[in-house]
């Protein structure tokens, strides 16, 4: 007899009743457990998705900053281009 | 029978998590894709401020007006229309930028490589099924275009016998000319091998 039956002893009509339901048990347990890891990953996922959004929004607002700096040389090559009287 | 059930539930119990799980991943690789076309086009901007390309210039004139907007675009699309040939304008703007790029002095090759990536993946992650069918057509033009003619040959040489095919196709042909032609009874008609017997 096996350990755990003398602990608990159950008769041949409930071990079969456990031994059916086995495959749902097992599938559901491990399934439920393959979820929880699945949806640390996604969440991983999102933070490194915000993480780059945020770079990006900064590369943006550097392309701006250069975008000026090119406009203020413009401006000045313009000036100096220009005739005194027009100044 | 038991095992299989045991998997299946398995699969079954963790579907959504599955599916969450490649959702985001699908949206994160977007993300770094626009990350890196944004990265490009800055390095861009720098280069333009530092004088390496001036007005005048294809890159300064076409190729950064094409990222600016590639870059704002809300979707993405890659050329179907491979087949039709370029007009004489595009033709001449690729020889320009062919050259520009040839230049030992151009410091924005690598980043315009890296910007025509990050938009092959950013098209790839926002629309992946039209991406899969693009990969087939262009498969299909370059590699199979070819087999597939052969095999049509020879299905109808199966059916009609190819010589005789042609020759339907060239009396078709002939014939269609024949509707068409203008008799001309002028200067022309001194060259017709008919004048010359």
């Amino acid at each position: 007899m096996p350990p755990i039956l003398a602990v608990a002893p159950v008769d041949s009509n409930t071990l079969k009743v456990l031994s059916d339901a086995g495959p749902f048990a097992l599938g559901s347990t491990f399934g439920g457990i393959l979820s929880y890891f699945l949806f640390k990953l996604a969440s991983d996922e999102r933070k490194d998705r915000v993480k780059h959004e945020m770079e990006r929004e900064k590369e943006l607002l550097k392309q701006l900053d250069t975008k000026d700096k090119r406009i203020d040389e413009l401006h000045k090559e313009l000036a100096m281009l220009k005739p005194k009287s027009q100044k | 029978m038991n095992y299989f059930y045991a998997v299946l539930l398995v699969f079954l119990g963790a579907a959504p998590a599955l599916y969450t799980w490649l959702k985001e991943r699908r949206l994160r690789r977007l993300a770094l894709a626009e990350l890196e076309l944004a990265r490009a086009v800055t390095a861009m901007e720098c280069h333009m401020l530092s004088g390496a390309t001036s007005n005048g210039d294809v890159c300064h004139d076409v190729v950064f007006r094409a990222m600016v907007r590639l870059q704002n675009a809300r979707s993405y699309s890659l050329p179907w229309n491979m087949l039709r040939s370029p007009s004489e304008k595009q033709l001449a703007t690729r020889r320009q930028l062919e050259i520009e790029l040839a230049s030992e002095t151009c410091p924005f090759r690598g980043d315009l490589a890296a910007f025509s990536r990050a938009h092959y993946d950013a098209f790839r992650h926002k629309h992946p099924f039209q991406q899969k069918m693009h990969f087939l057509y262009v498969m299909f033009l370059y590699v199979s275009a070819r087999g597939v003619v052969y095999c049509l040959r020879k299905l109808i040489g199966l059916f009609v016998g190819w010589e005789k095919f042609m020759e339907f196709l060239r009396r078709q042909f002939f014939l269609q000319a024949g509707a068409y032609e203008v008799d001309n009874s002028g200067a022309q008609s001194s060259l017709s091998p008919l004048s010359l017997a």
